[in-house]
């Protein structure tokens, strides 16, 4: 292939904070999308993104798997607690 | 690269330190999400005040410099000492984009009359963003530091430190990632 790894995953999370800030400028044909929604998919993507970086660029992918299992669960229990947060679930 | 060997990237100190710090970061956004859900009217409209042209350069220019790290990671694992520091050095620069994007950012807050204790919204703008950045230059001293050891003589723990210096950088480019959409896009 012509890209690098790192090459390709770089473009991948150029394409995603583009399709983050399409999301969040104007909502373009979104219209029909709930805020709940569209914050679902900001939040899902960023998370996604950081994964990016952890598995390609910080080598986390080729890590020991107890490591992997360590980053890969902040990923998830962010998310989710961020949503949960979000849907009511914890309100003060 | 075996890629089927697995192995600990720089040394086991620097992710007991990374995973502190993505932890103590994750209650950051907890907390803001919480502080959201509180007051989403008042979070709402302050957000708008929020440049977004800013805030996205910002992350192309972290997601350029954790490219041009770990490129430059690779280019030292072939020995290519000096293609490593020039790559180092445009990392740096697009840390310093960052910084002086900072600096016209909050110029324009405090311009605007938005100041830290402004109301709720704002005190954690500028905390967290403001930590992050912290963050950042600390980073940027780390890449000098990388810089300057690789002007010396080829030493074994070479690499090793550059992945612990490289892995740090990218924490600071992660956390920006998560930050940047929860403060300035999710509402």
């Amino acid at each position: 292939m012509y890209f690098s790894k790192t090459t390709l995953v770089w473009l991948a999370l150029l394409l995603l904070t583009a399709l983050s800030w399409f999301i969040t400028s104007d909502d373009h044909g979104l219209r029909y999308l709930s805020q709940s929604a569209i914050t679902a998919i900001l939040l899902g993507v960023a998370m996604f993104k950081a994964r990016l970086v952890i598995l390609h660029f910080m080598e986390i992918g080729e890590a020991p798997v107890a490591l992997r299992l360590v980053f890969e669960a902040w990923v998830l229990l962010v998310y989710g607690a961020l949503m949960a947060i979000y849907a009511g679930l914890f309100s003060v | 690269m075996n890629t089927h060997r697995r192995r600990l990237p720089g040394e086991e100190g620097v992710w007991v330190f990374i995973l502190g710090d993505m932890v103590v970061f994750a209650l950051f956004f907890f907390v803001y999400m919480a502080g959201l859900m509180g007051q989403p009217e008042l979070y709402r409209e302050s957000q708008k005040s929020l440049n977004l042209t800013i805030g996205g350069t910002n992350t192309l220019l972290l997601l350029s410099s954790s490219w041009f790290v770990a490129t430059a990671l690779s280019s030292l694992r072939q020995g290519l000492r000096r293609r490593a520091r020039n790559l180092l050095m445009l990392a740096a620069a697009c840390g310093l984009g960052f910084v002086a994007l900072k600096f016209v950012e909050y110029g324009q807050k405090v311009d605007q009359g938005l100041l830290l204790t402004t109301n709720d919204f704002f005190m954690y703008f500028y905390v967290f963003t403001g930590i992050h950045f912290l963050h950042l230059a600390v980073g940027l001293f780390v890449l000098l530091y990388l810089w300057l050891r690789l002007g010396n003589d080829a030493s074994p723990g070479d690499v090793q430190v550059f992945e612990c210096g490289a892995a740090y950088w990218h924490m600071v480019d992660l956390l920006w990632l998560v930050l940047f959409p929860l403060l300035y896009m999710v509402r």
